[in-house]
Order: C-alpha cells, then sequence, then structure tokens
C-alpha cells in the first residue's frame, strides 16, 4: 500500500498539516470576533491533516489497488537540485565565475548524456556570457571573483 | 463612446516605442521558452519574471502578458511539429496538428493555429474591454464577505477543474494557503512559520515557489523521461491553407472564441478546459467526424481560438476583482504586487493607463504573434532540434540568476532548491502544482478578508450568510462541490478530461 501514490501523499498531508496545527498553538489564537494570528494557521493545518487521513483510509481501503508511484531515476533530482543549492551556498564566497562554472558542471551531470568536452565549453561560454550581461551590463549585484582574493 | 474612449487611453499608452519593443521581447522570449517541450506557460512566466522587475509597472505587466501568449503560442507550435505538448491545453492541438504535420501539411496547421488565434484574441479583448468595467464597478460595492466569498467560489472552481483526485487538489489547495502564511501576521506583526530563520519574515517569496515548486519539478520530470523527439519536416514548404482550409477553419475559430471566452471567465477555468470543450464541439458538430484525429483542421482551429480566448478573459476576474483564476492569472497579481500595484476594482480608475494599456496590448501582443512567428517557424524548427543538454543547464542559470535578482539573496537560490524537492515529491505522488499556487497567492488575502469580516460583525459569522451577495455565492461553491462528489457526475468529468 505504501508504494501507491494516494497513500504516500496523504501521509505527508499529515505530517505537514499536524506540524502546521501544533506551531500554530504556539500563537495566540484569538476569538471569532478578534482573530488571533494562530486561528487561521490552525483551520488549515486540521483541514489538511483530515484530507490526508481520507487519502490514507481509501488507499487502505482499496489495498493493492491504485497509481503506483515511479520514482525514475534519481540521478536528475539529485544534480539539478544539488547543483541549484551549491550555487546559493557559494555565490558570495567564491564569486560568480567559479561558483557559476561549478554549477553548470554539476546540472550538466543531470542529463542522461554526459560528455566533459562539451560541459566545459558549455559552462564557460554560459558564464562568460551572463557575466557580461547581468554584471557588467545589467550592473547585478554580484561579486564577480573568490571573496579570498580581495579583488 | 466611453469603450472607444478607454481604448484610446490604453492605445497612447502601448503604442510607446519602448512598450511595443517590450511586448515584441515578451512574446519572442515568450516563444522561445514555450517551444521547448515540457515547459508549459506557468513555468515559462515564472523563469522569465525576474526579468520583468525593473521595468515600469506598465511595460513590465504587458511584457508578461507577451511571454504568456508567446508561451501558449510556442506550446503549439511543439505540439503540432514535434508531438509533444509545451502545455496540458495543446495536447489536444497535438491530436489533429501533428496528424497534418505528418501529412506534409504542417504550414497549413502552424497557420491555422496563428489565424485562429489571432481572431479569438481580438474579439477578446473586445469581450475585456466591454465586460470588464461595468464588473469592476460592482465589485467597488464589495465589502470583506463578499471578497472572502469570492475567493471561496474561486478555490472550489480551481478543485472543480483539476484534474484527477478532487481531494488531491483540495490539499495543494490548502497546502498553498498555509505556504502563504510564512511571515509576519499583518495583524499583531508575530512572525509565523519561520523557523527561526530571519530571512523568511517577509514570507516566501512567490517567484521562489513558482520555480521551485513548478519550474524545477518539470524540468527534472523532463530530464526523467525517455527521450524520443521526432520533429517532423525539415523546412515547412507552404504555410497556405488552401481554399478548402480557410471555409473550414474560420467558422470554427469562431466557435472556438465563443466558447473559450466563457469558459476562462470562471474561476479555476483557463485554456485547457477550453481547448478541450472546443475539441469535443467541433467533433460532436461535424459533418464527417471521422477526419478527427487524422488530421482535421478545424481541430487545430478551434481549440487553439479556445484557448486563446480563455487566456485573455481569464483576465477579467484579475483585472476587476483581483482574483485570480487560475495559476497563471496568480503571478500575474504577485508581479503587480511587486510593482506596488493593489489588484483590485481600484486599478481601473486609479491606473487607467495601466489597465487599458494592457488589454490594448493584448491585441498588438497577438498581431506580433501572426506576423512574426509564420515566418520564424524555421527557427523554432531549429531550436526544437537543439539536444536538451545544452538546453537545461542554460535555464538553470537563468532561473538561479533570476531568483538572486529578486531580492540579492542567496537564501532564496537555496530555498528553491528545497522547494524543488517538495515539488519533485508532489509530482511523483500525482498532485497537480497550479492549485498550490493559487492558494499560495489567495492565502493572505483570504485570511486578512475572514478577519476583517468577522471583526466587522462582531465575531458573528452568520453575516456570510445574511449578506445576499456572500451568501449566493457561498451556495454557489457548495453547490460545485456536491456536483464535483455526485458519483454520475464525477464519472462524466473524468471522462472529459480522458479525452
Amino acid at each position: 500500500m505504501t508504494k501507491h501514490q494516494d497513500a504516500l501523499a496523504g501521509g505527508l498531508f499529515i505530517l505537514i498539516g499536524a506540524a502546521t496545527s501544533l506551531s500554530a498553538l504556539g500563537y495566540a489564537l484569538g476569538t471569532m470576533r478578534r482573530m488571533g494570528p494562530g486561528y487561521f494557521p490552525l483551520v488549515l493545518g486540521l483541514v489538511l491533516t483530515g484530507i490526508g487521513v481520507t487519502l490514507v483510509a481509501q488507499a487502505w481501503h482499496r489495498g493493492a489497488v491504485g497509481t503506483p508511484i515511479e520514482w525514475g531515476s534519481i540521478r536528475p533530482l539529485a544534480f539539478v537540485l544539488g547543483g541549484l543549492a551549491f550555487f546559493g551556498l557559494t555565490l558570495t564566497e567564491l564569486g560568480f565565475v567559479l561558483a557559476n562554472i561549478l554549477f553548470i558542471g554539476v546540472t550538466s551531470y543531470a542529463g542522461r548524456e554526459f560528455r566533459w568536452h562539451e560541459t566545459v565549453v558549455l559552462s564557460l561560454a554560459l558564464t562568460v556570457m551572463a557575466a557580461l550581461v547581468f554584471i557588467v551590463g545589467l550592473k547585478l549585484q554580484i561579486p564577480l571573483w573568490p571573496a579570498i582574493l580581495g579583488l | 463612446m466611453e469603450l472607444l474612449n478607454n481604448l484610446a487611453i490604453g492605445f497612447e499608452a502601448a503604442f510607446t516605442l519602448k512598450t511595443l519593443a517590450y511586448c515584441l521581447l515578451g512574446t519572442v522570449l515568450g516563444t522561445l521558452i514555450g517551444v521547448l517541450p515540457g515547459i508549459g506557460p506557468i513555468a515559462t512566466i515564472a523563469l522569465l519574471l525576474p526579468v520583468t522587475y525593473a521595468l515600469e509597472p506598465v511595460t513590465a505587466l504587458i511584457m508578461l502578458a507577451g511571454i504568456y501568449y508567446g508561451a501558449q503560442y510556442g506550446g503549439s507550435t511543439t505540439a503540432i511539429l514535434v508531438n509533444l505538448p509545451g502545455e496540458s491545453s495543446s495536447v489536444v492541438t497535438m491530436i489533429d496538428g501533428y496528424q497534418m504535420a505528418r501529412r506534409g501539411r504542417a504550414g497549413p496547421a502552424l497557420t491555422a493555429a496563428a489565424v485562429s488565434s489571432f481572431i479569438a484574441g481580438c474579439l477578446a479583448t473586445v469581450v475585456i474591454a466591454g465586460f470588464a468595467p461595468p464588473l469592476a464597478e460592482v465589485a467597488l460595492r464589495f465589502g470583506p464577505w463578499e471578497y472572502f466569498a469570492l475567493m471561496v467560489v474561486g478555490l472550489v472552481g480551481a478543485v472543480v477543474l483539476a484534474h484527477g483526485s478532487v481531494l488531491k487538489a483540495i490539499a495543494m489547495i490548502v497546502l498553498g494557503l498555509i505556504l502563504g502564511l510564512v511571515g509576519a501576521d499583518v495583524n499583531s506583526g508575530v512572525a509565523r512559520f519561520t523557523l527561526g530563520f530571519p530571512q523568511l519574515a517577509d514570507g516566501i517569496g512567490f517567484i521562489i515557489i513558482a520555480m521551485g515548486i513548478i519550474a524545477m519539478a518539470e524540468i527534472i520530470g523532463n530530464l526523467q523521461r525517455v527521450e524520443r523527439r521526432e520533429v517532423y519536416t525539415d523546412g515547412v514548404p507552404s504555410l497556405f491553407p488552401t481554399r478548402e482550409d480557410w471555409r473550414r477553419l474560420l467558422p470554427a475559430s469562431l466557435r472556438g472564441t465563443i466558447l473559450g471566452s466563457v469558459l476562462g471567465l470562471l474561476p479555476g477555468g483557463g485554456t485547457s478546459l477550453a481547448s478541450f470543450s472546443a475539441y469535443s464541439l467541433e467533433k460532436k458538430i461535424a459533418d464527417y467526424p471521422e477526419r478527427f484525429g487524422k488530421g482535421a483542421i478545424e481541430g487545430v482551429a478551434s481549440p487553439e481560438a479556445a484557448n486563446n480566448a480563455a487566456s485573455q478573459t481569464s483576465f477579467i476576474p484579475m483585472l476587476t476583482l483581483g482574483i485570480p483564476s487560475n495559476a497563471v492569472m496568480a503571478l500575474m497579481i504577485g508581479a503587480m504586487t511587486i510593482h506596488n500595484i493593489q489588484p483590485g476594482p481600484e486599478v481601473m480608475t486609479k491606473n487607467p493607463e495601466l489597465f487599458w494599456g494592457l488589454i490594448v496590448s493584448m491585441w498588438i501582443g497577438n498581431v506580433m504573434l501572426v506576423i512574426m512567428n509564420l515566418p520564424l517557424v524555421g527557427i523554432w524548427i531549429k531550436l526544437l532540434k537543439a539536444p536538451y543538454r545544452f538546453m537545461f543547464p542554460a535555464i538553470m542559470m537563468f532561473s538561479a540568476i533570476g531568483i538572486y535578482s529578486v531580492n540579492g539573496s542567496t537564501f532564496d537560490i537555496v530555498m528553491t532548491a528545497a522547494f524543488g524537492l517538495l515539488g519533485f515529491l508532489l509530482m511523483k505522488l500525482g498532485c497537480e502544482p497550479a492549485p498550490l499556487l493559487l492558494g499560495f497567492i489567495l492565502g493572505p488575502m483570504m485570511e486578512e478578508n475572514l478577519r476583517r469580516a468577522m471583526s466587522l460583525a462582531r465575531g458573528d459569522a452568520t453575516t456570510f450568510l445574511t449578506r445576499p451577495v456572500s451568501a449566493s455565492l457561498l451556495a454557489v461553491a457548495v453547490f460545485l462541490l456536491i456536483v464535483v462528489a455526485l458519483p454520475a457526475l464525477k464519472r462524466k468529468r473524468e471522462e472529459i478530461f480522458q479525452e
């Protein structure tokens, strides 16, 4: 049953809903007339939990029937999001040029066909173009070079 | 004639060299990204939104509208030439469009799509210009009760018209509403759900949600799919439809326009529903229905007209009530807020250049698409042949820079990656992301109106039922929910989405 879409979705909704309701209790609930910051979130969290429970119950009831989850290859997920997170975490320290070259390199590896020489050319070309357009041209405030160089 | 007067204001605002240039840029960029298979209009707008931040509000919105139409049009081009839908509404175009292309009639198919979109665009512009002002006038008299009720109807509409499971669609809306709550509470200033991050005090940027949950998930999904792309036709031999084609095409586009204009107005309605219904209508009234699925030109013209008309008339609730009827309009509202324009009935009176300029630019955008895209078909075909392995790193880079440019914050980039994970998870669990985006935009508005209404009514919830307009709106919402829950209609609804 846990291999099916609805069951897992229900579980996810229960988790988020319960977390929302619980933390909403930490804010003032107020009254119907003067609703506090906790009122609306509490209600929403309960509704989401309720839907989650219904989804799980339905899935339970159906038993083996249901749409199975196809996770697919994990590689695109890991390298697309990993590359993006890496870019965000290192941009200030490494500067745009270095961070972007690495970002494109990591991201390219997400695709099924990965060729070293192509990726090198692509990341250099995109970095030069973006640096010229966004930093030199549009004057976006991004450091170009690594902070450690003090340029 | 007030209408002509208003349109004159619009033409004045939209017919400057700068505005025209950005409108053109928007349609080209929109088509460029929209042509890429698997990237729909929502993702396209999200990806390109940061480009418009530096512009003046009028120009920015006009460019965004251009991007939207461009993306729609790009999606149809892909559908016809590659048999891959760029977005859900071009799934229908694909059926007969691709068949036409396989029979060497890609040119007439593309022309049919362009011409019928253009016809729909012209007529829908008139519809908006005629309907928006009276509606805005009514909306000016609305109190928080009516607004709350309207939003409920809008959200219920989104549920009814969403694909797949109703329960999951509701859950996605609620999840969106919850995400919309993050940040400082308007009334008390308490920071909610910030998990200790000071960067979240102003709430989650809607661009982060849209990019993470929709665009990133789409890119990952595309990379996972085994690619088998067959671009039909190396060149398009002749663009011109025959006389017989025209005879079938024109009435079909008019029918599509009318149907699309009406469906676009519905809360939660929009382009997919419009094109699906238009296709079934054509099939039903055709003299030889068996031609459909084998390259019938009406099967291209009518859905294309319908989705273009719907994409335009769905601006009406957004412009007059400030309430988005679908995810694209939610993005538009987000864009307006960034430019400090509070969407709602006042926009028309306070910002007439913006309001009418936008409407006129819709028409201009359609003209540009026709005169530009048909000659440029060759370029789009080349782009379709460019391997995805070069395209997606570039898209990723532009997204990252775009996200950063909004607040100059690297935290936003990391957060987008985190929402990308959530988006991926939801996609794999069969949860449609569009209702979430709608809920996210409506969340804060709903809470504010609910709290204001309750406080004005001294905590008496029955006020929602004693005020006639809000009572009837809520009745509509309840009715819709009951209708969806009825087994007979449930089956019918599944059938419609099956087709």
